[in-house]
């Protein structure tokens, strides 16, 4: 999918804008202190205020330009494949252990996003799970999470 | 004398077997990291960070400082042979570097370029040992009220040098201190958007943030666009250059050496504005300026001596003040401090095996990096033939890893893992994040010394004025704010971005 930077720009501005605002609404309830001694409500609540000023002038800036710019690449199957890996890789990390995790995650990205076929990237990632544990686990002596299921 | 009886300290702490063993690998690993485009030496630093937590925090500090430099060397490789940048820093070496490769000079052109940077690395190193203890003294008479006209300086000169829209900086230095404010209020414990979860009392981890705006976020960006590299290859006996190239380079290598060094204090990627500096110098101050593009080796030998000398410059407000000058530095900030050493001007006197060991290993360093970039250089070019589709899953393995074992915590994977995609879309969208990982380092030392200054004067604000040191800095930020103005009202700064972007 290709699209004005412009666009992307102006998303972004009104995602912060909104950022702001929560941020100072969040910061409002928090206790404030004096003007001459702050509280912790007190930057925050500036910051905030301050996001959402700033991010509506980028907004404004955007809406206004006359030049939107060469279009850019934004998104790709890959993008979406690898962050889908990494926070499902996140999620089972202590759940179903170390080997399984990074067996399954060097599994889908080598299947996916290299040309080595389905059987190819299950014995590929195997070596990877098996030299990793061997490094981090044995040698570098890392904590990592075992297998719940395993004896 | 009493800095030579330290050095010699120091030397006594980087000659130690395990601490030139980990600084050869750190030097190798930011060749490496320099040397592939797509890594660079903030993510060669995230990466190997938590390697290094069972290690002696001298050890640790020489192997990631090694990563640092080495990387500001292996980058001129790529841009020489490949016309790629290893690293933002090698930008404009791409310009007459691969020029020169395409005429049958590429051999000249990375002996010069890894001269330059051994000498511009090299001065930079005895600087940082000349300027930083004296600093330090100086540094340490400094209270709350002038910490925060000093930080609030940093902040300024960020968005001042930064070569995006400072609108957008602004916002990304907005968005870090908001970032820096959450957790435990470092002054009554109070929760600020910690969303109820004991997790985030410390806020939001560091190494998982910078390892998601950096390294996960470029590696998204280069799976876009997965290309087959052309390398030219350069053979041993062509790297020597000609009496002509030394003549040519040498004065380049001296102006380069003095821009890259005072860049190096500026905070935000002084490191790049070096050599853009550097090589606008050269084409200004040269005979036939209409040549620079063609493969002019003075356009290699400046921008690479510069992108070097900010190594050691680099180091000292890092070292002495606590703010990391570029966002490579903010990673060993923040190694300093999970091996339980503050920097800051204490740092001389508390910390002399790090401080003088750390200074000694980077004369060492260097003189390792110019054997390793010279006879090696086949090697690391070779690594350029591993296609990415296999690299990208094996680097994401490691960080997953790495970052997990920061803490033994997955959460902080899923915070990397969303960090990098904001990253992603960050860059997309033309906001630099670099100014938001720095903001996120000032930001709570910021919001301490104000409120601490505020406490400590019964309320006054005006506390915030007084003070010699306060006076200075408050003063440099008036004056950085009226030549802001007035580089707008001139035009200069669209100027510049619109010469940085047509060069990038």
């Amino acid at each position: 999918m290709r699209v004005e930077v412009r666009k992307i720009e102006l998303a972004l501005a009104v995602a912060f804008l909104i950022l702001g605002v929560l941020i100072a609404m969040a910061s409002a309830r928090m206790p404030m202190g004096t003007p001459s001694l702050p509280g912790p409500g007190f930057l925050p609540l500036i910051l905030g205020a301050l996001i959402a000023g700033t991010a509506a002038l980028i907004g404004v800036r955007s809406l206004r330009a006359r030049d939107s710019g060469e279009p850019v690449q934004f998104g790709h199957v890959y993008i979406a494949v690898t962050v889908a890996a990494l926070i499902a890789a996140g999620l089972a990390f202590e759940r179903i252990g170390f080997v399984p995790t990074v067996a399954a995650f060097m599994f889908v990205m080598l299947a996916i996003i290299s040309p080595l076929g389905w059987w190819r990237s299950a014995v590929a990632a195997a070596v990877v799970t098996v030299a990793c544990y061997l490094f981090f686990g044995v040698v570098l002596g890392i904590r990592l999470p075992p297998m719940p299921f395993w004896p | 004398m009493e800095t030579l009886i330290h050095l010699a300290h120091g030397f006594s702490v980087a000659l130690r077997p395990e601490n030139l063993a980990f600084g050869f690998i750190g030097c190798l690993w930011g060749t490496i990291v320099g040397v592939m485009p797509g890594l660079g030496p903030l993510t060669g630093l995230t990466l190997l960070l938590p390697l290094t937590f069972k290690l002696d925090p001298s050890t640790a500090i020489i192997m990631l400082a090694g990563i640092f430099y080495g990387a500001m060397y292996g980058g001129s490789t790529t841009s020489i042979l490949v016309r790629i940048p290893g690293e933002a820093a090698s930008i404009m070496t791409c310009i007459d570097g691969y020029e020169m490769a395409r005429k049958g000079r590429a051999g000249p052109a990375l002996m010069i370029s890894a001269l330059g940077s051994w000498v511009g690395g090299t001065a930079s190193v005895i600087g940082l040992m000349l300027f930083a203890p004296p600093l330090a003294q100086l540094m340490l008479a400094v209270g709350p009220s002038a910490e925060f006209g000093l930080m609030l300086l940093a902040l300024l000169v960020l968005s001042f040098v930064s070569a995006g829209a400072p609108v957008k900086t602004l916002l990304m230095v907005l968005l870090g201190l908001f970032i820096a404010t959450m957790g435990l209020d470092p002054i009554t414990a109070y929760p600020r958007f910690t969303f109820g979860s004991v997790r985030f009392s410390d806020g939001i981890n560091f190494v998982a943030m910078a390892l998601g705006l950096f390294g996960v976020s470029e590696i998204l960006l280069n799976l876009e666009q997965i290309a087959k590299v052309q390398v030219i290859k350069p053979t041993l006996r062509s790297l020597a250059p000609q009496w002509r190239d030394i003549k040519d380079s040498a004065p380049a290598i001296g102006r380069g050496t003095v821009i890259g060094f005072v860049f190096g204090f500026i905070p935000g990627i002084s490191h790049v504005v070096s050599t853009f500096v550097s090589y606008a110098v050269e084409k200004r101050v040269s005979r036939e300026p209409e040549k620079f593009g063609t493969g002019k080796i003075e356009g290699v030998a400046g921008p690479e001596t510069a992108n070097n000398a900010t190594t050691g410059s680099a180091m000292i407000p890092l070292l002495v003040l606590g703010i990391p000058a570029i966002p490579a530095t903010s990673i060993l900030l923040s190694a300093l401090l999970i091996h339980g050493v503050q920097p800051g001007p204490q740092i001389v006197r508390d910390h002399p095996d790090v401080f003088w060991g750390l200074i000694a290993s980077m004369y060492i360093g260097n003189i390792i990096l110019l054997i390793l970039n010279l006879p090696l250089v086949g090697l690391f070019v070779n690594l350029l033939r591993i296609p990415y589709v296999y690299l990208a899953p094996g680097v994401l393995l490691v960080t997953v890893i790495g970052v997990y074992s920061v803490n033994a915590n997955p959460s902080e994977i899923l915070i990397m893992s969303v960090f990098g995609l904001i990253g992603y879309v960050l860059r997309k969208g033309d906001f630099d994040p670099a100014p938001l990982l720095l903001a996120i380092v000032l930001g709570d030392r910021m919001e301490v010394s104000l409120r601490r200054a505020l406490t400590i004067s019964d309320g006054d604000w005006w506390v915030l004025l007084q003070g010699a040191m306060s006076k200075i800095f408050l003063g440099a930020l008036t004056l950085l704010l009226a030549l802001q103005g007035a580089a707008w009202l001139l035009g200069f700064r669209r100027k510049m971005i619109a010469v940085s972007d047509g060069k990038s």
